[in-house]
Order: C-alpha cells, then sequence, then structure tokens
C-alpha cells in the first residue's frame, strides 16, 4: 500500500481510514437550490461529507452532480441555501435574521477556494508552462510559498502520481491521463482539505482510465476527504465510502454502496442499476 | 447652424466624386471576384508550371502596396501607347490586386472544405473535377463569404487612392471644395460619413448573406 | 535596367525613410493598441463601446482621408508639424484601433475552463490575467498582429500622396526624371515585397505554431 509523504498528520488520517462515523464535517451542504433561469437544477440539495470520507455522486447526465459539485468551489453560484467548507461559508456570508446574505469579496471567494482542490474533466493545465510550473502556480503565487520549497514540494507531488520524469514537459508533451494525473497534483499542491473530481476520467482513451483511478485509490486510502463525480460504476462501488444518486436535481439514494445497490429504495435508481449490470454483463 | 448650410453646398461636388468611387467598385469587384474565382484555380492545379508562377505573382501583388501599382499603371501605360485615364489606370491596379487578395481567400476556403467531401464525391462517381465544381468550391465559397466581406471593403477604401494621381474621386473631391472654398480638414469629416455609410451598407448586405450561406454550412 | 541601379542609392535612401515611418507607425500603435484592447478586455461596458465605435470608424474610412484630415487639420489646431509628423499620426491612430481589437479579441478568446482552473487553485482575479489570460491571449493574438504589421508597412506609401518624401515619392519623383516606369517602379515592388514577405512569413509561422492553444 502506498504511503504519502504529507508533512501534516499522517498518522492520525492513516488512523481514521474508512471509519465514517469518526470526523467532523468537512462539507455542509444546506437546501442549495440553483436554477438556470426556468429550469431548476438543483433542489434544496442537503448532505453532509464527514472529514476522511470519500462520497461519489452519480446518476444521469443533467441531473445536477456536476453543477453542485461547482457551487462547493463556488465556481457557480446558487440562489438558495448555504455551503460550508471546513466549517466556512462559501459564497455568501451568513446574514442576519430577517436580511439578505451578502456576498463575499473576490478575495474571500479565492482563500477559500484553495481549501477545495478541483480537478476538472479536461484537465484545464496551462498549456504555456511545464508540468512542474503547473503545480507549482498555486502555492507560489497564492500561498506565498518560495519558488525553491514549492518546487521541491511539486516534485514529491509528482513522484506520488507516478510522473516523477516528466517535471519539465509541456501539456502537450503528455497522454490525457499524464496530464490529469498533473491536474490532479496541482490540486494537491494547495493542501486542501478536500478533493474534488468533476468527472476526471470521463474524456481519457479506455486504456489511460485505469492510472487516474489508481491515483484516486491512492488518495482515498491516505484519508482525504474526497467527492467524486463519475460514470465508473465499478470503481464508485468500490471507493465509496456513501454513494448519492442524482435524478433531475434531488438526491434520491444516499448510503453506503453495498446497501444501496441491494436495497434500492426507489424505482429510478433500480433502473439505474438494471442498466448498469446489464452492461457490465454484457462489456 | 450656418455650417449645415455649408455642408449642403458641398454635397453636389461631391456627389459627382461619389459617382467615380461607386464606379471603381463597380468596375473592380466583380472583376477581382471572377478573376480571382479562375486565379484560385491555377493555384490549386497540379502541375508546378502552373501553380509555381501562379503561387509566386499572388505572394508579389499581396505584399506590395496598392498605390504602387496604381501609379504603375499610371506611367506605364503611355510607354505602351494606350491613353488611359486614370480612372482606368486605377481600375486595373485594384482589380489586379484584389484579384491575388481574393484568390488567397478562395484557396483557404477551398483548404477549410474536409477531405471527407472529396471522398464522397468521389464515392458517388464523379470525376476530380465535378468534384471540385460540385462539391468543394461551393462549399468553400459559403466558407468564406465573411472574408470576402471584409475584402469588399478594403476594396471600397482603397479607390480612395485615385486621389493620388489626380482622378476626382471622392476623396479628392473634398480636397478640391477644401481649396476651393477655403474650408478645412472638416470638409473630410464629412468625406468620412460618407465612405462610413458606403462600408456600413456593404457590411450590411454582406450580413445578409452570411445569414444566409450559414444555414448552409 | 541601368537607370535603376543609377537611382539605387536615392531609392534605398528613400528606402531607409519608409522603414523609419513604418516602425515608428507600428511601435506606437501596438503599445497604444494593446493597452487599449486589454482595458477593452477586462473593462466596462463603456470602455467597450468606445473601442467598438473607434474600430468601426476606422474600418469603414480610407487611411488617405485620416491622413488628409490630420494634414489639413494640424495646422488648424495650432500644431505646425511636418507632413511625415502629420500622416504618422493618422497612421498610427487607423493601425491601433486594429491592434486594440485583435487584442481584445485574443485576451477572451482563452478557453474559459483554463480560466476555471486558474480560480479552483484561489487565483484571484489580477493574477489569472496576468498569469494566464495576457500570456495565452497575446500568443493567440500574435499572428493576425503581424499581419497587421505588414500592412502598416504598405500603408506608409499613402503618405507620399500629402508630400512625404519615402520610397513611393522618391520612386514617383525618379520615373518623372527618367521615365522608365517599369524598371524603376518594379526595383521598388522589389524592396517593399522585401520587407513585407518576410513579415508575412512570419505570421504564417506563428499561425501555425500557436493554432490551438
Amino acid at each position: 500500500m502506498r504511503r504519502c509523504n504529507r508533512a501534516t498528520n499522517s498518522l492520525e488520517t492513516m488512523n481514521k481510514l474508512k471509519s465514517p462515523s469518526v470526523g467532523r464535517p468537512m462539507i455542509e451542504v444546506r437546501s442549495v437550490s440553483k436554477n438556470f433561469g426556468e429550469n431548476q437544477v438543483l433542489k434544496s440539495i442537503s448532505f453532509e461529507v464527514k472529514e476522511g470520507e470519500v462520497v461519489v455522486l452519480i446518476g444521469p447526465s443533467g441531473s445536477g452532480k456536476s453543477t453542485l459539485l461547482r457551487c462547493i468551489n463556488y465556481l457557480e453560484d446558487f440562489q438558495a441555501g448555504e455551503i460550508l467548507v471546513d466549517g466556512s461559508p462559501v459564497g455568501y456570508n451568513p446574514a442576519a435574521e430577517g436580511s439578505k446574505r451578502t456576498r463575499q469579496s473576490e478575495t474571500e471567494i479565492a482563500r477559500l477556494r484553495t481549501k477545495a482542490g478541483m480537478v476538472f474533466q479536461n484537465y484545464n493545465l496551462f498549456p504555456h508552462k511545464t508540468a512542474i510550473q503547473n503545480i507549482m502556480m498555486g502555492p507560489v503565487l497564492v500561498n506565498g510559498e518560495s519558488k525553491a520549497e514549492a518546487r521541491e514540494h511539486a516534485q514529491a507531488l509528482l513522484t506520488k502520481v507516478g510522473l516523477a520524469d516528466k517535471a519539465n514537459h509541456l501539456p502537450s508533451q503528455l497522454s490525457g491521463g499524464q496530464q490529469q494525473r498533473v491536474a490532479i497534483a496541482r490540486a494537491l499542491a494547495m493542501r486542501p482539505k478536500v478533493m474534488l473530481f468533476d468527472e476526471v476520467t470521463s474524456a481519457l482513451d479506455p486504456e489511460l482510465v485505469d492510472e487516474v483511478l489508481k491515483t484516486l485509490r491512492d488518495l482515498s486510502t491516505e484519508g482525504m476527504t474526497m467527492i467524486i463525480v463519475t460514470h465508473e460504476m465499478q470503481f464508485a462501488r468500490d471507493v465509496a465510502d456513501r454513494l448519492l444518486f442524482f435524478y433531475q436535481g434531488s438526491i434520491i439514494e444516499d448510503g453506503p454502496p453495498n446497501e444501496v445497490f441491494a436495497n434500492p429504495k426507489t424505482e429510478r435508481f433500480q433502473a439505474f442499476v438494471k442498466r448498469f449490470q446489464n452492461a457490465a454483463m454484457a462489456g | 447652424m450656418s455650417w449645415l448650410n455649408m455642408v449642403w453646398g458641398w454635397l453636389p461636388e461631391f456627389f459627382d466624386g461619389f459617382l467615380v468611387t461607386l464606379a471603381l467598385v463597380g468596375m473592380c469587384l466583380p472583376i477581382a471576384v471572377a478573376l480571382g474565382m479562375g486565379v484560385v484555380l491555377m493555384r490549386l492545379s497540379n502541375h508546378a508550371v502552373i501553380w509555381a508562377p501562379t503561387y509566386a505573382a499572388i505572394e508579389f501583388l499581396r505584399n506590395v502596396p496598392t498605390f504602387l501599382l496604381i501609379l504603375v499603371v499610371y506611367y506605364g501605360a503611355p510607354l505602351l501607347g494606350s491613353r488611359l485615364d486614370g480612372i482606368y489606370c486605377g481600375a486595373i491596379a485594384i482589380a489586379v490586386q484584389h484579384t491575388a487578395y481574393l484568390a488567397e481567400v478562395f484557396r483557404g476556403g477551398v483548404s477549410a472544405v474536409p477531405r471527407t467531401q472529396w471522398d464522397a464525391g468521389r464515392a458517388i462517381g464523379l470525376r476530380p473535377a465535378g468534384v471540385f465544381f460540385r462539391v468543394v468550391f461551393p462549399q468553400a465559397a459559403l466558407k468564406v463569404v465573411p472574408a470576402i466581406g471584409n475584402q469588399v471593403v478594403v476594396l471600397i477604401k482603397d479607390t480612395s487612392l485615385v486621389a493620388g494621381i489626380g482622378v476626382v474621386d471622392l476623396t479628392l473631391s473634398g480636397k478640391l471644395v477644401m481649396e476651393r472654398t477655403a474650408a478645412s480638414y472638416e470638409v473630410f469629416i464629412v468625406i468620412a460619413v460618407f465612405y462610413l455609410a458606403l462600408t456600413t451598407l456593404a457590411s450590411a448586405i454582406f450580413h445578409r448573406l452570411e445569414v444566409f450561406s450559414r444555414k448552409r454550412n | 535596367m541601368d537607370i535603376a541601379f543609377l537611382s539605387i542609392n536615392y531609392l534605398l535612401k528613400a528606402a531607409l525613410v519608409t522603414v523609419e515611418i513604418a516602425a515608428a507607425t507600428v511601435v506606437l500603435s501596438f503599445v497604444i493598441g494593446t493597452a487599449l484592447g486589454v482595458a477593452a478586455a477586462i473593462g466596462g461596458r463603456t470602455i467597450r463601446s468606445i473601442l467598438t465605435v473607434y474600430v468601426y470608424v476606422v474600418r469603414g474610412v480610407p487611411v488617405l482621408v485620416l491622413i488628409f484630415i490630420a494634414y489639413f487639420g494640424l495646422p488648424r489646431l495650432g500644431v505646425d508639424a511636418p507632413n511625415y509628423v502629420a500622416a504618422t499620426i493618422a497612421l498610427v491612430i487607423y493601425f491601433a484601433a486594429f491592434v486594440a481589437d485583435i487584442v481584445r479579441g485574443s485576451i477572451l478568446a482563452v478557453p474559459k475552463s483554463t480560466v476555471e482552473a486558474g480560480l479552483a487553485i484561489g487565483l484571484r482575479w489580477t493574477q489569472i490575467l496576468t498569469q494566464i489570460q495576457l500570456p495565452l491571449g497575446m500568443r493567440l493574438a500574435l499572428p493576425p498582429l503581424v499581419t497587421t504589421a505588414s500592412i502598416a508597412v504598405k500603408s506608409t506609401s499613402y503618405a507620399s500622396i500629402v508630400g512625404v518624401w519615402e520610397l513611393t515619392y522618391a520612386s514617383r519623383e525618379v520615373v518623372e526624371r527618367t521615365l522608365a516606369a517599369f524598371e524603376i517602379f518594379f526595383s521598388v515592388m522589389v524592396i517593399y515585397f522585401c520587407i513585407c514577405y518576410p513579415i508575412s512569413l512570419c505570421a504564417t509561422y506563428l499561425q501555425r505554431r500557436h493554432a490551438a492553444v
């Protein structure tokens, strides 16, 4: 089993492996609603993610799972509700009784984004910087680390994701899977409390998917709090502490994978499960 | 509001110049488009004997100032024995240069048509010439409508250069009015407005054409 | 062609003037245009509208008319400037608009997803601008900007119409004196070509390198 070289609390977090009942809430989503014009994309969503938990969001396209993920680090605005990351509200400061919520300043929002690392479906690496420069940018520009510190840390992260020798390669010189692993390292460089993964394998050729999923698995065993949006059902079942099934803007199933698959509470999910099992048997 | 009367007095003088400008556009544009289509065929030929000199000529013409070409025709024509009016010298020079510009535009359009269209054309039994004229080029023409619109505006503005050889177009008529009536640079602001109206009209027409072409893309 | 050889000295001196005017035009219009373009990309509706109007006017009016306005207008405004200054001012005003439009478009063409990646690691908007939008935007802008520079060089020949002594004016002088129109003008065209063609090759090369960022 891989061990990480994180400077902080390694032993403590190792001990929190796979015990979701331990750990304070890292993410709190309370009655969050969002609409695009007439379209109600998120309908009063509420859930909690505890420290060290791995929560996987699944559901059909357009059900709101990616949108919710992007609300957590305020890349999307939401009309109602609250989101707290590590105890701090995101996007809006809580209003006093009876008054409207106030939007946070760009600086506040930027600071909060450092607590949640995000990895995108299309990697979104900075094309004009090498792999190691991509990873160093956040620590140097936002956390004020010195270039030397940042470089050391970045090199360690590259080693962690298995790309130690690609430090000076440009994104255009890397395969999709490699770019995605650099993107993961870039997010980890900010030492986030939680990692958000938005369909990170959907844009990859099948043979490159495994290397990325392996990186995610390693992170989960190290005790990182993770929220993953994915279509990879088998992976979801293996890695998730909890599965949240999204359908048309609401969460209609919530529980550990084995329970949820064995006893689906709703018909929709039953249908979804059946389709997955058919696909698994055919494939 | 005496300046309004002043401008009103200028208008007849401008009108003749405006007609000259329109005449130049009317002569040069169709010729440049037609010849441009012909030249691009030569440019796309597979025989080096044909495309090489064509490529050289196009690149040469695209990288020299328009006014210089006008001067070549203006001073050169008498040497060849012809007594061309200034306006025709300008027309020849502008038409030739814009043929080169448009040939490049068309070439860009042809290369933007996906290779698969060639395959489709050959698959239904057309010969290469047929594929080109019936499948590829029509699509290329539709793709370049906006670029041609831009070139038309450039052509309209280039006609002003005949003022440099004494042809009384819209621009030169402004200079004459200015000298005759002791008015000053304001005259040219009015001239600028005229050109703006002309180019806006041309752009509007091409906008309509673009909408039409976008549907068929 | 002997006439061409005899005059070559004269013409090359004039070519130098052309290069000077072109250089001044390109440098000034690029500096002003880039500043305007960046401002329009990040600024509010006011500055964006100003740029839109400016570009519209410049696009629709011949350079020559602008040169005339500057040439006849500057004395009226009390500025006693030589003709090449007036011409250069007109050219700078003309090309700054194109540069600004190109720069603005290129900055906005940087993919939203790349910007979002910057936001996700906690960069603030000023950092996004300087670290992501400007470097990537200017790379996209380079090919059309180089093409604009080539057009600017050719436009210097219009200054001859208001009497500025540069390559086109000098060539006219020589032709009127010697009547060897074809030889002289051909040589001069070669000179212009030798200046402009390498520039356009640069643009094509840059276009291929930075086509997809």
